[in-house]
């Protein structure tokens, strides 16, 4: 009995010690011992003071639309159509931006989901009618986001705007704006003419990097992301497999010409791509990059008649400021079906999403409204920004800076900007049932 | 057997709360909220663990309340014992079972279920009512006709044997029973001046209970190691053979989880029951610690969100082959979506395709960039 109550106790007494002797359990976050090096920036520390000097005004106008990627193009044949009148200024020597001389062929996001989960058709508007006139040309292959050609791509864009009566001004770049208060009154542009200036009622920034609202003092985020440079090689087809020897590398993707591919480049990460000795580094690093693959591959048997038909005219910018605008539009936004009163149009995905923790696959992504107020910058009457700038969340990066994105934000802003002139208002103050008839007459698909 | 009015009510009142909090409703955080108050689960994961998390107050508050109350937790608050009671009785055995020849099997059970705590092996804390109740509610929740019968098993099981033998597991077996039992036997112990037989086999009891306990729990190990299937644990699970015996199955942590990632095991052997991680359709979210919150056995150790990154699930591997990068294709979900940057998109020996690449120390197996790949390149284990 006595070596039994021993037993009796010792259990009791082990409990007890147990519950005294405990603590509080959590796992708590113990200090990560990285921290990260920080490169010294490259200061600037030398300035001169630019002489006081007059200027020119090269032109007065109602929209003076400056950037002439998708969403310029889009942009200043919309408001030409609503009436106004339009100057387009363009810094290279064709249309398109990065979808012809970024080489980016692909018009992605042309399809989505809606809520009948039917997969739909989004870009209409000046966007199908680019595609169709490419179509029509035989240069572009596949009906949902269709690859087209660059070339023909410049060609069929350079066509609409002069068919459109907006006036185009090529080799030139927008230097700086000119505010009267918060207003912006017109942009200074440089050229092989000098420096003058263009005096416009609404300006419409789709110069990709939003060059405009950062000179014009708006707020936004410089999103680093990676910078590529896109390359086309030809007699593709003429690579042949069976030669003993034959390696198999990659070689890009079809193109709407036979023998002809596209090279895309996914290039380093976290660029800043406003830094403009950093993009020259990239475009000189990167063309040999391309040069030095290809001679290896040209070396190996099966790619003896390979060769480099051209290197992109633009450096593939993704991403780099996104705008302060009177809206953010949100993830949630786009995966919900988010109804806007002043929808300048819908767009459409690409890629698979991360949404609540769950997957979203491409097949089962809603297509998505885009508000006019995601387009209009906090701080400055009369600027409005379109193109992979405008005012999202950046898990959305991926679908707003779509050229089919671009082409619809392009397309409402013209609209929005051409009406706000019209009647004489603030397109904060646009009458949204205008907006909306407007945007439909120009073919855009509302839902 | 009576029961007054008033007892009814609270009893129903607390069986509806259970029921409720049982159902696979969405509540997060408070999921099974209502294991929290059986104190043989609290006493099983204090004496394990040797620590406390503030809710263990709960269960302890209860013990209190069975030293005053005989049966106090049976009275008023046990879903398990308020469901049985609604089981018909057969009316030719009506009370005809008394049981009076079968030991209180609930006591052994309770008894050498803590001692084996103290070594590290709660060996019964799976036998406890409340989890049984609520483990029953996944069944709900079960896609084909055999995951519902596994889970649903053990309260199935229960409902036979009352339908059998009325009582016999309150009665009998059930060790939370057999818990409050024994505290109650102590409490009677200075009166006893003299033992009676019958009675005075507390002393015995909880010798041999404590002796099979402890016998168990240092053999315990041994049975285990090398039958586990590698399976991935929630975060901040306990070591995996700890997990066989401190998990209840209750089932609480695939409510609470939001993105569902939680699915039990319904394979035979140690782990039955308890929660695996499956990336199908979703991944363990960055800003979340439901599981380790609702866990009433500390089987996932209650953990801060901001310690996330520090707490590994698996790891993360790449297979490049049919990545897009590639193809020249355009795609870095991955990278984009791993919350702690532990993908890294970057040039291979000096080539320009770049592919991504996975941080071993970095990467805590979240699943993110495993379900987002649209080439399924990536596993985690
Ligand atoms: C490598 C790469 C791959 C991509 N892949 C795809 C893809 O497969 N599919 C897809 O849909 N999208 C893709 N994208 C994204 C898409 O191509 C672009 O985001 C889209 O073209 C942006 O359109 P935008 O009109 O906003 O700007 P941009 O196309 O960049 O056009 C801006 C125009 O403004 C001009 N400009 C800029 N600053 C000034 C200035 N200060 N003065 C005058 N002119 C100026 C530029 O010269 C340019 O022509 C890719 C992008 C890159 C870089
Ligand atoms: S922490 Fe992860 S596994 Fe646990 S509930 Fe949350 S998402 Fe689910
Ligand atoms: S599993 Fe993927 S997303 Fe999650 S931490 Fe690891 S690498 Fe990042
Ligand atoms: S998500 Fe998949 S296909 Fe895309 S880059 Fe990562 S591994 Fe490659």
């Amino acid at each position: 009995m006595k070596r039994r109550d021993f037993f009796t106790k010792a259990a009791l007494a082990g409990g007890a010690l147990a519950l005294g002797n405990s603590c509080g359990r959590k796992i708590e976050k113990t200090p990560d011992i990285l921290t990260s090096v920080q490169k010294p920036g490259e200061k600037v520390s030398k300035f001169i003071t630019e002489p006081a000097r007059s200027i020119p005004v090269f032109a007065e106008t109602d929209v003076l639309v400056i950037g002439g990627g998708p969403a310029g193009t889009a942009a200043a044949i919309a408001a030409s159509k609503t009436g106004a009148s339009v100057w387009l200024i363009e810094r290279y020597n064709h249309l398109g931006g990065l979808w012809t001389g970024g080489e980016v062929l692909p018009l992605l996001s042309t399809h989505a989901i809606d809520q009948n989960h039917n997969k739909k058709q989004v870009i209409y508007g000046l966007g199908d009618e680019m595609w169709q006139r490419l179509k029509t040309l035989g240069m572009s292959i596949d009906e949902v986001n269709p690859v087209i050609d660059p070339e023909a791509g410049k060609f069929v864009l350079e066509q609409m705007i002069i068919a459109s009566g907006v006036k185009l001004l090529y080799h030139t770049y927008a230097a700086n704006v000119i505010m009267d208060g918060n207003t912006i009154k017109g942009v200074f542009i440089e050229n092989k003419s000098g420096r003058s200036v263009i005096m416009a009622k609404m300006v419409i920034d789709c110069s990709g990097d939003g060059d405009i609202f950062h000179l014009a003092g708006e707020d936004y985020e410089n999103m680093k992301y990676h910078i590529g440079l896109v390359h086309r090689l030809g007699n593709v087809d003429k690579i042949n497999p069976n030669k003993p020897g034959f390696v198999k590398y990659p070689i890009g993707s079809k193109t709407p010409i036979t023998g002809v591919n596209w090279v895309n480049m996914h290039g380093k990460d976290d660029q800043d791509g406003t830094d403009a000795l950093n993009l020259s580094n990239l475009q000189v690093e990167y063309r040999q990059q391309i040069w030095k693959d290809y001679q290896k591959m040209k070396q190996t048997p099966g790619y003896e008649q390979l060769y480099i038909l051209d290197t992109a005219s633009q450096l593939g910018v993704r991403m780099s400021r996104i705008v302060d605008a009177d809206y953010k539009l949100t993830l949630e936004d786009t995966m919900t079906y988010k109804k806007f009163k002043d929808v300048i149009g819908i767009s459409g995905a690409w890629t698979p999403m991360l949404y609540k923790g769950k997957k979203v696959a491409v097949a089962d992504r809603p297509l998505w409204q885009i508000p006019l107020r995601s387009l209009v910058p906090k701080k400055t009457e009369g600027l409005l920004v379109a193109g992979r700038c405008f005012c999202f969340e950046k898990e959305l990066v991926e679908d707003t800076r779509i050229i089919g994105t671009c082409l619809i934000t392009g397309h409402g802003a013209g609209v929005a900007a051409g009406l706000a002139i019209k009647d004489r208002q603030s397109v904060r103050d646009l009458d949204l049932k205008k907006l909306e008839k407007e945007l439909l007459s120009q073919n855009v698909y509302l839902g | 057997m009576f029961i007054s009015a008033k007892r009814n009510t609270i009893r129903y009142f607390s069986l509806s709360v259970a029921i409720l909090l049982a159902m696979p409703f969405g509540w997060g955080k408070i999921s099974g909220f209502t294991n929290w108050i059986s104190p043989f689960i609290m006493l099983n994961s204090v004496f394990a663990l040797k620590s406390l998390v503030l809710l263990n107050g709960l269960g302890f508050v209860i013990l209190i309340a069975t030293w005053f109350k005989k049966r106090f937790f049976c009275r008023y608050l046990c879903p398990t014992g308020c469901m049985l009671d609604r089981i018909p009785k057969r009316n030719n055995l009506a009370n005809k079972h008394s049981f009076r020849n079968i030991p209180l099997i609930g006591k052994l059970l309770a008894i050498s279920s803590l001692t084996g705590a103290i070594f590290g092996f709660p060996l019964f804390i799976f036998l406890d009512p409340v989890a049984i109740f609520n483990g029953f509610f996944n069944s709900l929740i079960q896609v084909s006709l055999y995951s519902f019968l596994i889970s649903g098993a053990g309260f199935l099981l229960l409902l036979i044997i009352q339908w059998i033998w009325p009582g016999l597991w309150c009665k009998r077996i059930c060790p939370l029973g057999g818990l409050q039992l024994l505290v109650w036997d102590v409490k009677s112990l200075p009166k006893r001046v003299k033992p009676t037989t019958g009675k005075e086999n507390l002393g015995r009891r909880l010798f041999i209970g404590s002796a099979v306990g402890a016998a168990a729990a240092i053999a315990y190990p041994f049975v285990v190691i090398g039958k586990e299937v590698s399976i991935i644990r929630p975060p901040a699970s306990v070591t995996p053979i700890d997990f066989y015996a401190l998990c209840t199955r209750c089932g609480s942590c695939l409510k609470a989880c939001p993105t569902k990632i939680l699915k039990q095991d319904t394979r035979f052997g140690a782990g039955l029951l308890t929660p695996e991680v499956k990336f199908e359709n979703g991944y363990c979210l960055e800003t979340c610690n439901a599981c380790s919150v609702v866990c009433p056995s500390g089987a996932i150790t209650l953990f801060d969100v901001d310690a996330k990154s520090q707490l590994i699930i698996g790891k993360a591997t790449l297979k490049t082959t049919d990545c897009l990068l590639s193809f020249q294709k355009e795609c870095d979900r991955c990278k984009v979506v791993c919350a702690y940057k532990a993908v890294f998109i970057k040039a291979k020996d000096n080539e320009s395709i770049v592919l991504p690449e996975i941080d071993p120390v970095k990467c805590v197996g979240c699943g993110a960039c495993k379900i987002v790949c649209p080439k399924n390149c990536i596993s985690i284990n």
